[in-house]
């Protein structure tokens, strides 16, 4: 009997030792805030997130409030900068992308950019952040305001439009960068124009479609070299023995 | 190589010989051509589009439908699964603005336009690459005409349009009408477009826009989808 209670006692103590670190830590967890830029946005808009409390460089956050989740990060980077601060209360103007450190125990500032759902009705919407690796859920709210009423002036797009960073451009030497050999080779097939029009950066793409290059004229000539010498010998023998 | 007995071993030389040059030729002219794709690439700018190549049968157009938004997109032969469709509008220069970096697997789509699937021309615009990686956009330029394009518009429905048209515009001699408007009247079109040509570090866009046509061919319901 003394055993078996002894046995019960080690156990519980063992789970209590188990168990009172991970809920600790659970709490230690829930300090993780958000916030949305601008506030008060309005369905089909482009919101920025800040998350605050999270100890690890990446995560996301969702709600039925975003067309798609935002992919959090340390610094906003690659971003086409159209999101409008109007809030001039936070500290939102300094210190962007340079590892905000402000909470002492040092947790770091995560922001991402996403668009509110153009279908969703106004009100106010849960945000979960998912970072650490697991949910921290309802650590914040966004709030959807009336949708601005559509104007009736009907401008049309004129310009082409902005759509590529340049990170699978090819590579100044003309070797494809990335994969898909034929899409590479499809989207330039302009390059002669562009050429002339000097704004092309590298030259050497447009020189290889503009004929065979080099190596293969070079192998050209020795093929056609080598045709003419066999014709050259076969008549001579020809000559030579008087039948073919 | 000398006297009679040597004719018949001075054939097969000059037999092989030849057979040698031929397939060197040959060689020679499949290497300079630049392989597959070449004949099929997009043409560029103000020239009339090449069309279909030889052989693809384009459908008959269905009629234009009441017009819904677009919520998802999906390109199936250009790998483009179920990306997201996001109201975009104009920036200062009259572009439609794509969506930001942060969200390259999303597709924009002009706003104020026409809506997928009602007469007129419908503009989705998309990246090609961000600074680092590819984008939802990256295989565009590889669509060829019959290819399908499906549009989950926000009623439920999903509309089906099939590609008759691929160019790459130049920057510099930019057609917007051609680009942005309807090519032939009383259909529902669809544009999808992203960046092409090459990039000028310099400036740091690239040089030329990629532009796929499309028209609506079939209208369907979508299956229902558990609410996200």
């Amino acid at each position: 009997m003394r055993s078996r209670s002894t046995a019960l006692r080690t156990v519980g103590v063992a789970a209590a030792l188990v168990i009172a670190p991970a809920a600790a830590g659970a709490y230690a967890h829930d300090s993780v805030t958000v916030t949305v830029h601008p506030a008060g946005a309005r369905p089909g808009d482009e919101v920025e997130i800040r998350v605050q409390g999270c100890e690890a460089t990446a995560g996301a956050a969702r709600s039925r409030a975003f067309a798609v989740a935002a992919e959090l990060s340390e610094l906003s980077a690659g971003r086409s900068g159209s999101v409008q601060e109007s809030d001039g209360g936070s500290d939102s103007g300094a210190g962007r992308g340079s590892g905000r450190t402000g909470h002492g125990h040092g947790s770091r500032a995560l922001t991402g950019v996403t668009v509110l759902a153009p279908e969703a009705t106004p009100g106010v919407y849960d945000i979960t952040v998912a970072c650490g690796g697991h949910d921290h859920p309802a650590p914040g709210a966004v709030r959807i305001a009336e949708s601005r009423p559509r104007p009736d002036d009907r401008a049309t797009p004129v310009a082409p439009i902005r759509a590529g960073g340049g990170g699978t451009a090819v590579l100044s030497t003309g070797k494809q960068a990335g994969h898909g050999g034929e899409a590479e080779d499809a989207r330039h097939g302009g390059e002669p124009e562009d050429a002339k029009d000097g704004k092309d950066a590298k030259d050497t793409g447009s020189a290889e479609s503009a004929g065979p290059s080099t190596p293969h004229t070079v192998v050209g000539l020795v093929l056609a070299g080598v045709a003419a010498a066999v014709v050259a010998f076969r008549s001579s023998r020809r000559r030579r023995t008087g039948s073919d | 190589m000398s006297g009679e007995g040597s004719q018949g071993s001075g054939r097969l030389v000059t037999g092989v010989a030849w057979a040698v040059l031929l397939l060197g030729l040959w060689l020679w002219g499949r290497g300079t051509a630049g392989g597959p794709g070449a004949s099929s690439a997009p043409t560029t700018g103000d020239v009339a589009a090449v069309g279909r190549p030889p052989g693809v049968p384009l459908p008959p157009a269905h009629a234009p439908v009441e017009p819904a938004r677009p919520d998802r997109v999906d390109i199936p032969s250009l790998g483009v699964a179920a990306a997201v469709v996001v109201p975009r509008g104009l920036d200062a220069a009259g572009a439609i603005d794509p969506p930001p970096y942060s969200m390259a697997r999303t597709v924009g789509w002009y706003g104020s336009g026409t809506q997928p699937g009602a007469r007129g021309a419908s503009l989705l615009v998309g990246h090609v690459d961000t600074e680092t990686r590819p984008a939802v956009f990256y295989g565009l330029s590889a669509a060829r005409p019959g290819e399908k394009v499906r549009v989950t518009r926000t009623d439920g429905s999903v509309a089906e349009f099939t590609i008759d048209d691929v160019q790459v515009f130049g920057r510099d001699r930019f057609d917007a009408r051609k680009a942005y408007g309807p090519r032939r009247a009383g259909r529902a079109e669809l544009r999808l477009i992203t960046c092409g040509g090459t990039f000028d570090r310099a400036a740091g866009s690239y040089t030329a826009n990629v532009v796929v046509s499309a028209y609506l061919t079939k209208m369907s319901r979508a299956t229902p989808v558990s609410p996200g």
